[in-house]
């Protein structure tokens, strides 16, 4: 799964997951109810759906294991209902305090991206995920919000369908601006920050491109970034590839059977450069820098 | 031709005068100045408009029919669901009570007293009294409250005291009430005599002169009501009334002059002053958009004879959901036949059987334990094969099967027009794979 698929399944699934919310939380009349009371319910809601979607994407697409996916999708959920919460609620006292308008929208949702941006980040428990996911989630709801003010606006004269349409679209640009937004910007943000990209060249996992940031772990285990099954060479945690100031490195890990860069094995640690192959097991991964 | 420049003259003037005499009785009419207060739209769709209605003195209107009154929303009129003028917001008054020496003869302090009670009785909850009295000495005896008992039981407390200080009593409680916000009023209960006024005295009565007062009184532009008690038949100093004075202060402050009121009287005043003060519209209509769309709709209020006023109001709502099954299913069809993309895409861009992943990795990598350089030679590994096509077990090495015929991934790897790791098509010959780097 190359980073390209990935951001397009990270769309995708957001939407989907945007689209389940609005379907189960339209059936709600929380236009009637009290405005707080309704922006909780639906910021949750929100949270909860496109959270979940989103938080097992990389399980389902990425990793292909059926337990990540579920682990994915409860962490999402987890994380998704109260940073949905506090972001509507805060987004409605800032749409409320700008008085609305392009401004007050965007305020709005830039808010909710935020927190549920957030929320994402921490699913992967690393502080620099975190800020990259609340950074991709405000830039998410930025466009989001521009965008669905500017549909409100382009058809304010049609009537109730119209509403409905704006509605589902509305939800529907969050989650898969949550999804692709967030994805993309943590992809630019990754590059200009400088980062790696292994990309496994063979196996089950063919294609399957991870960027290093921090630290990554290359094993059979599907808790490992890197998640190369079915290779009975490849030990549960074989190595791991990692950022620091001076530079990538690549490690061998205890359990592991031998990680090879190019022609060599790799004793402890080795300082990794663009373009050198990595074999472990029979699978061979390809380190990229960008 | 002289005649004729003569007859347009006299035609021109004679249409003159008649546009003048068409365009006055427009002018004739009193103009009124209608203002939106306040927009309250928690109701939404029903949005209610508070509109206060001036009239070029800048008094309140009261008695505006509904039908004088009408209401667009974004341009489009709208149907007035409610139409009520209300008494909103509370009123502050300070009462101003004479305590002097004079006002001990023929009960004028009781009746000052009786007035006060009557008064403090009508207030509401939302109203606020302060009490002021003088005698020579200015005194506030009870700061602004909305607690009718306690105002009572101060009020009943009073007893008389020395000269009187009039001028000095309204400038203090015009200083008490300058601070307060909405309606204000002052309630002056005297019998009007200043011991200023008074011939032969000399150090007593108010510091103040009465158009120092006046003067003070009308810059905080709070009326007074002046409430006479006395004697109007005798001319005596301590039982009598000055009433010139007293009509004076009322007249000059926009308010009024009352003598010696009833009980019921002072109903009135409080029933007027409450009309009077606090009168303003309140219309209701439904949104002609009732949607939760979190927009901004602007407000125009025309009152016949009166300029429009205009504002607006946000619906509320950042982000509204109904939804539709319908609607639903057909955007939840959209989007798996989106998610299906990618794997209907690749089916069609390759169309011939590929390796199985897994296979390809056993079968050309040698055990995890050997020597790297031996691990790329390419070699097929022992292990079995199964055929693409039927499914079949295959011979080790076989390069076709032998029950369909179909090419075996040995075949594929020794024709060499793929490369057996990735798929990538290769040149002729090519030693290493262009896009995997896997040596042939």
């Amino acid at each position: 799964m190359n980073k390209k698929m990935q951001l397009y399944y990270n769309t995708i699934f957001g939407a989907l997951g945007g689209l389940i919310a609005w379907l189960l939380l339209g059936l709600f009349p929380t236009a009637e109810w009290n405005l707080w009371v309704a922006v909780i319910f639906i910021g949750a809601g929100t949270g909860l759906f496109i959270g979940g979607a989103v938080g097992m994407v990389e399980g389902l697409i990425l990793k292909r294991s059926f337990i990540r996916a579920v682990w994915g999708l409860f962490l999402g959920c987890l994380t998704g209902v109260p940073s949905g919460a506090i972001g509507l609620a805060l987004g409605q006292a800032g749409f409320l305090l700008t008085q609305g308008g392009f401004i007050g929208r965007a305020v709005g949702w830039t808010a909710l991206g935020f927190f549920l941006g957030a929320g994402q980040g921490f699913i992967r428990f690393k502080v620099k995920r975190i800020f990259y996911g609340l950074l991709g989630g405000t830039f998410a709801g930025l466009i989001g919000g521009v965008i669905y003010e500017g549909i409100t606006q382009l058809f304010l004269q049609q009537s109730d369908t119209a509403q409905m349409f704006l509605g589902a679209v509305g939800l529907l640009l969050i989650g898969a601006s949550l999804g692709g937004v967030t994805a993309l910007s943590v992809e630019v943000i990754e590059r200009v920050a400088g980062r790696g990209v292994l990309v496994v060249q063979n196996g089950p996992r063919q294609g399957m491109e991870v960027s290093v940031v921090d630290t990554v772990t290359l094993g059979s285990y599907d808790g490992c970034e890197v998640y190369l099954p079915r290779d009975p060479g490849i030990a549960k945690q074989h190595a791991r590839v990692g950022k620091r100031a001076t530079g990538f490195f690549i490690q061998d890990l205890p359990a592991s059977s031998g990680v090879f860069v190019g022609n060599t094995r790799v004793s402890t640690e080795q300082r990794l450069r663009h373009g050198d192959q990595i074999r472990l097991g029979n699978t061979l991964v390809l380190f990229k820098e960008q | 031709m002289r005649y004729c420049y003569r007859v347009c003259f006299i035609a021109l003037l004679l249409c003159l005068c008649l546009s003048i005499a068409l365009t006055q009785p427009g002018n004739a009419q009193e103009t009124f100045y209608a203002t939106i207060t306040q927009v309250d739209n928690a109701d939404y769709p029903f949005v209610t408009v508070y509109v206060r209605v001036e009239n070029q003195a800048g008094n309140l209107v009261e008695g505006i029919p509904q039908e004088q009154f009408s209401v667009s929303e974004e341009g489009q009129p709208v149907v007035i669901t409610a139409f009520t003028p209300v008494v909103v917001g509370g009123i502050s008054t300070v009462l101003t009570l004479d305590r002097s020496s004079s006002m001990e003869e023929r009960n004028k302090l009781q009746g000052a007293k009786d007035a006060a009670v009557t008064y403090i009785q009508h207030i509401r909850t939302q109203d606020q009294v302060a009490l002021v009295v003088f005698d020579d000495q200015v005194e506030v005896i009870h700061p602004f409250t909305a607690d009718q008992d306690s105002l009572i039981k101060s009020v009943r407390a009073l007893r008389t005291g020395d000269c009187t200080a009039i001028y000095d009593g309204l400038y203090r409680s015009a200083e008490l009430i300058e601070k307060e916000a909405g309606r204000r009023s002052i309630i002056l209960i005297t019998d009007g005599i200043d011991c200023q006024d008074i011939e032969g005295v000399t150090d007593q009565g108010s510091k103040h002169t009465l158009q120092e007062s006046i003067d003070y009184v009308y810059q905080t532009s709070v009326p007074v009501y002046v409430i006479g008690l006395g004697d109007r038949s005798t001319n005596d100093v301590r039982a009598g009334i000055n009433e010139t004075v007293l009509k004076q202060i009322a007249e000059a402050t926009g308010g009024k002059y009352y003598y010696t009121p009833h009980a019921d009287e002072l109903a009135a005043l409080y029933r007027s002053l409450a009309i009077e003060t606090q009168l303003e519209y309140v219309v209701t209509y439904r949104s002609p958009r009732p949607t939760y769309d979190g927009t901004r709709r602007n407000i125009q209020v025309d009152v016949r004879g009166a300029a429009s006023a205009s504002t607006a109001y946000l619906e509320q709502h950042l982000l509204n959901i109904r939804s539709d099954l319908f609607i639903g299913l057909i955007l939840f069809a959209l989007l798996v036949v989106m998610l299906l993309l990618p794997l209907l895409i690749r089916q069609v861009m390759r169309p011939q059987p590929r390796l199985q992943p897994g296979n390809v990795a056993t079968a050309y990598f040698p055990p995890p334990a050997s020597p790297p350089s031996v691990s790329y030679a390419g070699v097929p590994a022992p292990g079995i094969l199964t055929c693409q096509h039927c499914g079949s077990t295959l011979r080790p090495g076989a390069k076709f099967c032998s029950v369909c015929g179909e090419p075996t991934p040995n075949r594929a790897a020794s024709a060499s027009t793929v490369c057996p790791q990735c798929g990538n098509p290769l040149r002729p010959g090519a030693k290493f794979c262009g896009r995997c780097g896997m040596r042939m």
